[in-house]
């Protein structure tokens, strides 16, 4: 008699509790990511959670079917586990963790790093300010790379887009309206305009500067000359007696971010990598993912998220149990008995 | 609209018309194996279709849903075969809905997705991107198929042995499918921690995919606690299932409602 009523009361728990968590999922749906996210880590939602894993105890207690068939007891223990490492792996747990003297740990925020410099602050929030890592990162290298090549456009005084030519040194493009040819003669990495004899004249200036540009050389049927300096990160406009306008068009699509890592402890570099989208580094209980890129006059930086690792391996080892237990379960089974059904006729 | 033009896009459209003649075919005669001519060249011209839109597009033809429909279409048949060679049972109505499946998945393909070509961005170059978007589509053809047995039941007031027949087949293929739903579900949440750091984003469509596999979920457990009662239910569960796979695959990727971090995928 008792072993029916567990039986009865904690299938039909399972069914409630899946059905609840239905419902919460698709008003989730509705409330949009970061509404979402709130809306399951708000306190209600908390008790669910630990109420969810507590039949998961329950029934590996009181349901003996569980216990006896290795793969739902796989299923079910994958989930319990899954479910530990998200709490385990919360913001919540995290402040309770510091709360109760462990030793603090970020639970997510960002860095925002300048090639060839270092640091351990990080950003959390508005709220929260910053969080001092206990190591350095440094940033020794970061890139982008496109899929499309970066162009020069080329406009009259209309504001009409009369030809394009890649932004590569040698590169050449005639223009039949008006008719010219446009060549670009040279590329700097950090443009000084000067003015000389013949008028403003490019030349490179200090390294420890950027200002990347290039020089457009336009020549007309009648041979004649005008120098344009188009630059990668300022907006040009018309000059007043200036017949064309050069653009830089930067390149949109792109095709990878990296940021070559190392990590600084104790004074000596611990661990180094270049980090990609789906390639983060992992060091000392924290990932370390490309985030964001950008450029300015100082040069390249990159944004680096950091987020803890606490609880993940819960997760995932939940995640590996719960694929081998539904596996086993709903295709192992059936072809095992599919096998022993056809076995007598083979003898 | 997006009508295609090039020798891929027709392809397309000869695997409609191989799946809509399958479906005419069967739907007249009523007998098995009355449409395999048709779903057999279906399958070819999907298979061409697919292969040419690989070579053209450099990468896996996984990235949105003009690609994923048109893996769906190359899916249907080999999935109806080996459905039936494990369930050792064929018939015209499973045919039937094989056909209008692969009619239900080109007809998008062929006519409102666009199929302009996209490099594919960072965080879609993964080794988790093919496993991810196949055992999700792989599990969705499963569960269209599954759903075919319950809707003939509902639709045809199957009773008694017809009934319990027609939700055992449906079982049998929904439990096949599970797996695999549960697989897509998992690696997408693996390659979420290594993309954006977090292994669950609270995006809209992970939401509707947890929803969705929570409905199978609570099916397989419905089944357990009435092992003998409440036939009908099962069957709409199914159906019900089947139902958020589509919200899943088309209204949360489609619709403004949901926007989220899987938007790339429209």
């Amino acid at each position: 008699m008792k072993t029916i009523l567990v039986r009865y009361l904690s299938l039909n728990l399972a069914l409630f509790f899946i059905l609840l968590l239905i419902l919460f999922s698709i008003t989730g749906a509705f409330l949009g990511a970061d509404k979402a996210k709130l809306f399951f880590n708000s306190p209600p939602l908390a008790i669910y959670w630990f109420l969810l894993a507590a039949l998961f105890i329950a029934g590996f207690v009181g349901y003996r079917p569980l216990r006896r068939r290795p793969s739902l007891l796989l299923c079910h223990a994958g989930c319990l586990l899954v479910l530990l490492g998200g709490l385990w792996g919360s913001q919540a747990a995290h402040q309770l963790r510091r709360a109760v003297g462990w030793e603090p740990k970020l639970t997510k925020g960002t860095m925002l790093l300048r090639q060839g410099h270092r640091s351990r602050q990080v950003f959390q929030d508005r709220q929260k300010g910053v969080f001092e890592l206990p190591f350095i990162v440094h940033l020794l290298e970061t890139a982008v790379t496109y899929y499309d090549t970066p162009s020069i456009g080329l406009y009259n005084r209309a504001g009409k887009l009369i030809g394009t030519l890649p932004a590569e040194v040698g590169s050449t493009q005639s223009l039949s309206d008006p008719p010219l040819t446009a060549k670009i003669t040279q590329r700097f990495d950090n443009l000084q305009l000067q003015r000389g004899k013949n008028g403003i004249v490019g030349t490179e200036g200090p390294t420890d500067r950027s200002n990347p540009a290039y020089e457009v050389l336009l020549t007309d049927p009648e041979g004649q000359e005008s120098r344009h300096y188009v630059f990668e990160q300022v907006e040009p406009n018309f000059l007043p007696n200036a017949r064309f306008l050069a653009r830089y068009l930067p390149p949109h699509t792109p095709k990878e971010y990296k940021s070559l890592l190392a990590i600084e402890k104790n004074g000596r570099i611990v661990c180094e990598k270049t980090i990609r989208v789906n390639h983060p580094l992992c060091y000392g209980g924290y990932h370390f993912y490309q985030s964001t890129f950008g450029q300015d006059e100082i040069g390249p930086y990159s944004g680096i998220m950091v987020v803890s690792d606490s609880g993940l391996w819960g997760v995932f080892s939940g995640y590996a149990l719960l694929t081998i237990g539904l596996f086993g379960h709903y295709w192992g089974l059936p072809l095992h008995r599919r096998q022993q059904q056809e076995l007598p006729d083979a003898h | 609209m997006h009508i295609k033009w090039d020798i891929q896009g027709l392809l397309i459209y000869l695997t409609l018309a191989g799946y809509a003649a399958a479906l005419v075919q069967l739907l007249r005669k009523r007998k098995t194996g009355a449409g395999r001519g048709g779903l057999a060249f279906a399958f070819l011209a999907a298979m061409a279709s697919y292969i040419t839109r690989w070579v053209l597009s450099t990468h896996l033809p996984m990235q949105n849903l003009y690609e994923v429909f048109l893996l769906m279409a190359v899916l249907v048949w080999p999935i109806s075969l080996l459905t039936e060679h494990m369930q050792k049972h064929r018939s015209w109505i499973m045919q039937a809905g094989d056909a209008l499946i692969g009619v239900l998945v080109c007809f998008p393909a062929g006519f409102i997705f666009s199929a302009a070509l996209r490099p594919l961005p960072p965080a879609l170059q993964s080794a988790l991107f093919g496993p991810h978007v196949a055992a999700y589509m792989i599990a969705y053809v499963l569960m269209a198929r599954a759903a075919i047995p319950a809707v003939a039941a509902v639709v045809g007031h199957y009773g008694g042995q017809q009934l319990i027949e027609a939700e055992r087949q449906s079982y049998g293929i929904a439990a096949a499918g599970f797996p695999l739903l549960s697989l897509g579900l998992i690696l997408g949440s693996v390659w979420g921690k290594l993309a954006w750091g977090d292994w669950w984003g609270w995006d809209p469509k992970e939401l509707w995919s947890l929803a969705c596999w929570l409905v199978y979920m609570f099916y397989f457990h419905w089944r357990i606690v009435h092992p003998r009662l409440y036939i009908r239910t099962r069957l709409w569960l199914v159906i019900t299932g089947f139902g958020f796979i589509v919200i899943t695959l088309l209204w949360v990727n489609l619709s403004r409602l949901f926007g989220g971090m899987h938007s790339y995928a429209t």
